[in-house]
């Protein structure tokens, strides 16, 4: 049967014979004709070389004594090629010294001249078995080949997939706006920075502005088993989210938030993993914010130029937690707060210490989440941390000892926010704040007062282009001066940080909510005429955020150098 | 900003182009060619590290509506860098001064 069937394979292999003498030449051909489907022959060494280049093929089978190239110096030439080829070689006799080489060669049967019938079918089947197996192992591991190809395809999907997820449910409602005061100007921003080292990290967050233009904020670190804290980390921040947003916070109340998230979270970590997790409610109106914080780094915070470190009062959460305890803290001269995951502080530094010993300062002397991770850069090499880094840096705009405030307005006309314009220039050259930075925030200022302008008072919303390609543009705008009714007010702060100079505008025009989404528009092909102007904004100064409504919008660029007096 | 003429069509702007009133002096000036008879316009735009989005809306309508070709020659890459993201490269023939 397995006779049979290595005959059946045979049938599918090419055999070249190398046989000078032609008696011996025809009975060869005839054996092999039993076999093979195709049998080529050749007359000494060189054909045989020539004929084997040519054509190929899965077996050799040569005389040991030839003219012009015997059987060894053919063979010698072959492996330089072909090193698998089975050679199958004839003789009368052999030498020892023959026999080495041979072997050396790889010969895989030695065949006996003269030639018995029996022995040479036996020779051919061993080969061909041979040939046979090698064959299926190679099959074997293509298909391992294939499997993994498919395994890596399928496995890689599956993270886009999980990132994908992983996106929909963090989130950060701030990212482009800020929260104001009731009254007057200023408010909070967020400034988020998320360093995750794997899809699916052990650190996510939830920045939410509620209905009510509250501010909370979830920030989870989940300690665990690879994928197993992630799980516990994202179900959490799904859960956060849906009780903020599916369940009517608003009438069930911080304590309760509060409770029931990290009531879920205990109730999903494993027995060996806990759950660091801190929410935070912030009222831009207030005086006060509150929170919890279950086993998170301290809360920093710079108050009156001075940082504050302020410890939660829980431990992690585990599947045995206690209550959670809430703790409030008085926002009054607060400018900056930092919330981080123990990645930031725990980071190596360069110089064998933690960052954590840099931090403080780091904080004091930076304005932007940005500006600190390129301090956090310059101390750590960030290539050999490996936990995920998470920063929520919160803002008060415009807040800060030393402040000097200006408060200007003028009527919502070309003219108008031309003067607006050149009262601020005037201030901060007097100031000593000059150069590109300079340069930057008046291009900034001037796109944010064009937007107040045709925005806020003409209320053009996405007709602006078609007003433009019909010529109509700059007769409405002149046609503008005349009305007088609508104002724009423009606050400036001058602020000392540490040696530099920060520098906050606010631009507050009267348009109406409807038009927030016209002015504003993320867009910046060239198809689309809106969303040049903010982006314009993004590129020149250090921070731009804009209310729900889009008629207050924040300007904030950081300069070297201290103010003048 | 400083704008001189070089020719009928080629206007050389120097300095930063960053307030209104350099938008408006920018599109008075690009305008006064086109009405006499410019079809096609060469900007040097010399140093600026940006165009404001008003003049950016202007050079658009001339090109796309009124069919004026438009050179653009940018001498900080930084102009270059904020036009080729707003997909203007193209539409403005973008080229360096340096």
């Amino acid at each position: 049967m397995i006779e049979q069937q290595l005959q059946h394979y045979a049938a599918g292999l090419s055999v070249l014979y190398v046989e000078d003498d032609t008696v011996g030449a025809a009975i060869i051909q005839k054996l092999l004709e039993k076999y093979f489907s195709s049998v080529s022959g050749a007359k000494d060494g060189e054909e045989g070389l020539r004929l084997f280049a040519e054509l190929q093929p899965d077996l050799v089978i040569t005389d040991l004594m030839m003219p012009k190239l015997d059987g060894i110096g053919m063979l010698q030439e072959l492996r330089k090629s072909n090193q698998k080829v089975p050679v199958m070689l004839m003789t009368a006799s052999l030498e020892h010294v023959h026999l080495v080489e041979a072997i050396n060669l790889g010969v895989s049967k030695f065949l006996a001249k003269p030639l018995r019938l029996e022995a040479v079918r036996r020779a051919l089947l061993g080969v061909v078995r041979e040939l046979h197996l090698e064959r299926v192992a190679e099959q074997a591991r293509q298909q391992e080949v294939e499997l993994l190809r498919y395994r890596n395809r399928y496995h890689s999907r599956q993270q886009e997939l999980a990132r994908d997820k992983e996106r929909h449910i963090l989130r950060n409602e701030l990212a482009d706006r800020f929260l104001p005061r009731a009254a007057g100007s200023g408010g909070w921003l967020v400034d988020l920075l998320h360093l995750p080292r794997d899809i699916m990290s052990g650190d996510s967050y939830a920045v939410i502005r509620t209905d009510d233009e509250r501010l909370l904020i979830f920030l989870a670190d989940a300690m665990g088993h690879g994928l197993s804290a992630s799980v516990t980390s994202m179900l959490t921040t799904a859960f956060f989210n849906h009780m903020v947003r599916g369940c009517a916070c608003r009438r069930m109340g911080f304590a309760h938030l509060v409770t029931t998230t990290m009531t879920f979270a205990a109730e999903n970590v494993l027995e060996d993993e806990v759950f660091s997790g801190l929410i935070m409610e912030l009222d831009p109106r207030g005086t006060t914010l509150r929170f919890a914080s279950c086993g998170m780094p301290a809360v920093l915070l710079i108050r009156n130029g001075e940082v504050e470190r302020v410890r939660g009062n829980n431990p992690p959460v585990s599947a045995f937690s206690p209550q959670v305890e809430l703790q409030q803290l008085s926002l009054e001269g607060v400018s900056d707060i930092l919330l981080a995951t123990d990645g930031l502080g725990d980071a190596g530094t360069r110089d064998g210490g933690s960052y954590r010993e840099h931090l403080v300062t780091d904080l004091e002397t930076t304005a932007t989440a940005h500006e600190l991770f390129t301090r956090y850069e310059r101390a750590c090499d960030d290539t050999a941390n490996d936990d995920d880094i998470t920063a929520i840096r919160l803002t008060a705009v415009a807040e800060g000892r030393g402040r000097r405030q200006f408060h200007f307005s003028a009527a919502g006309t070309l003219s108008g926010i031309r003067d607006l314009q050149q009262q601020v220039g005037e201030v901060l050259l007097s100031a000593g704040l000059a150069g590109e930075r300079f340069d930057q925030l008046e291009l900034a200022l001037g796109e944010a007062l064009m937007n107040a302008f045709e925005h806020g008072c003409l209320g053009l919303g996405q007709r602006k282009q078609d007003l433009i390609l019909a010529d109509e543009y700059d007769e409405l705008l002149m046609a503008a001066e005349t009305q007088q009714d609508k104002l724009i007010e423009l606050f400036l702060t001058l602020l000392p940080r540490g040696a530099r100079a920060q520098v906050w505008i606010e631009v507050v025009d009267p348009g109406t909510a409807g038009e927030a989404t016209a002015r504003h528009v993320e867009a910046q092909s060239a198809e689309i005429p809106s969303g040049r102007g903010f982006l314009m904004m993004r590129r020149s100064v250090d921070l731009v955020r804009r209310n729900a409504s889009g008629n207050r919008l924040v300007l904030m660029q950081m300069f070297t150098g201290a103010l003048q007096a | 900003m400083e704008i001189t003429s070089r020719s009928s069509n080629e206007l050389v702007l120097s300095g930063p182009i960053k307030t209104i009133d350099d938008s408006m002096a920018v599109r008075a000036e690009v305008q006064k060619l086109v009405e006499e008879g410019a079809s096609s316009l060469v900007l040097r735009i010399e140093d600026s590290f940006a165009l404001p989005s008003a003049v950016i809306g202007y050079l658009m309508k001339l090109v796309n509506r009124d069919k004026v070709r438009l050179t653009l020659l940018a001498g900080d890459h930084r102009l270059r860098e904020l036009l080729d993201e707003l997909q203007l490269s193209g539409i403005f023939n973008v080229g360096s001064l340096r």
